[in-house]
C-alpha cells in the first residue's frame, strides 16, 4: 500500500524542491492541477469499471440488463487506458509547443 | 426565461472576473512577470519587456497544453460516470472534440506566427517558437534604435 501512496505523492508533487520556488506563478500550479485531475479520472474510471462489472455479473444473462453494463465496462476500461496515456500525451504536447517537459513538470 | 438568462449571464461574468483575478494575481506575484517591468518605469529596458512578453506567451502555451489534458481527463470522468448511458457518452465525446478543436486552434496560431515571420523576412533564426519571434522583433527594434542614434550623432 505504501508504494501506491508514494506513487501518488510523487505524481502530485511535480513541483520544485525548494519551498521558495513553490506557488509563485501559475505555471507551478498547473502540473499539480493536471496530475490531480488525471489521477481523479483514473480513479473514477476504475470505480465505474468495478461497479459495471458487478452489474454485468448480477444481470444473470438477461440481454436487456446486459447491454448497459457492457458499454459501461468498455468505456471505463477505455477511460483507464486513456488516463494512463495522458501522462505521455502531455509530454508530446509540450514538445509540440516547443516547451521542454522538465520545465513544466 | 429572461430572468434565467440574466442570472446565467451574471454568473458567467462573475466566473470570468474570478478567473481573471486569479490569473492577474499570479502574474503580479510571479517574479519575472510584466508587472516587474511596469513597476520600474524609470529604467525602460527592451530586453526586460521582451522577456516579460515571452514569459506571458510561455505561460499561456503551458496553460493550453494543461487545459487540453485536463479537458480530456474531464471527458474520461464524464464517460465513466455515464455508466453506459448513450446521452452521457455523447456529452463526453463532445467534450473531447471541443478540447481537440481548441488545441488545434492554438497549433494553427503557431503556424500563423511562422507565416507572418516569413512574410516579414524574419525567419533567419533557428528558434521557431513565438518567443523567437519576440526576440526577432526586439533585435529589429534595437537595430532601428542604433540607426537612429547613428544618424543623430552624425548630424
Amino acid at each position: 500500500m505504501s508504494d501506491v501512496f508514494s506513487i501518488l505523492k510523487n505524481s502530485l508533487n511535480g513541483l520544485p524542491e525548494s519551498p521558495d520556488d513553490r506557488w509563485d506563478d501559475i505555471s507551478s500550479v498547473l502540473p499539480v492541477m493536471v496530475n490531480l485531475i488525471v489521477i481523479i479520472a483514473f480513479g473514477v474510471s476504475f470505480i465505474t469499471f468495478a461497479y459495471s462489472f458487478i452489474q454485468f455479473v448480477t444481470s444473470s444473462g438477461d440481454p436487456k440488463k446486459l447491454e448497459k453494463p457492457r458499454s459501461a465496462l468498455v468505456w471505463s476500461l477505455a477511460g483507464m487506458l486513456l488516463s494512463g496515456m495522458l501522462f505521455a500525451l502531455r509530454r508530446v504536447l509540450l514538445q509540440l509547443l516547443g516547451i521542454s517537459p522538465s520545465e513544466f513538470y | 426565461m429572461s430572468m434565467f438568462n440574466i442570472n446565467n449571464k451574471e454568473r458567467k461574468v462573475k466566473y470570468i472576473i474570478v478567473l481573471s483575478t486569479i490569473f492577474l494575481l499570479f502574474l503580479i506575484t510571479s517574479p519575472n512577470s510584466f508587472y516587474s517591468f511596469a513597476v520600474d518605469t524609470r529604467t525602460f529596458d527592451l530586453e526586460l519587456l521582451a522577456n516579460s512578453i515571452k514569459n506571458v506567451i510561455s505561460i499561456f502555451l503551458k496553460a493550453s497544453a494543461g487545459a487540453l489534458v485536463i479537458m480530456i481527463a474531464y471527458g474520461i470522468i464524464k464517460a465513466s460516470l455515464a455508466t453506459g448511458d448513450p446521452r452521457g457518452l455523447e456529452g463526453a465525446k463532445s467534450t473531447w472534440s471541443y478540447a481537440l478543436f481548441g488545441f488545434f486552434v492554438i497549433v494553427l496560431s503557431w503556424f500563423l506566427i511562422l507565416f507572418i515571420r516569413r512574410l516579414l523576412g524574419m525567419s533567419a533564426g533557428s528558434d521557431l517558437s513565438p518567443g523567437g519571434f519576440i526576440e526577432d522583433i526586439k533585435t529589429e527594434i534595437q537595430s532601428l534604435i542604433e540607426v537612429g542614434k547613428g544618424s543623430s550623432s552624425g548630424n
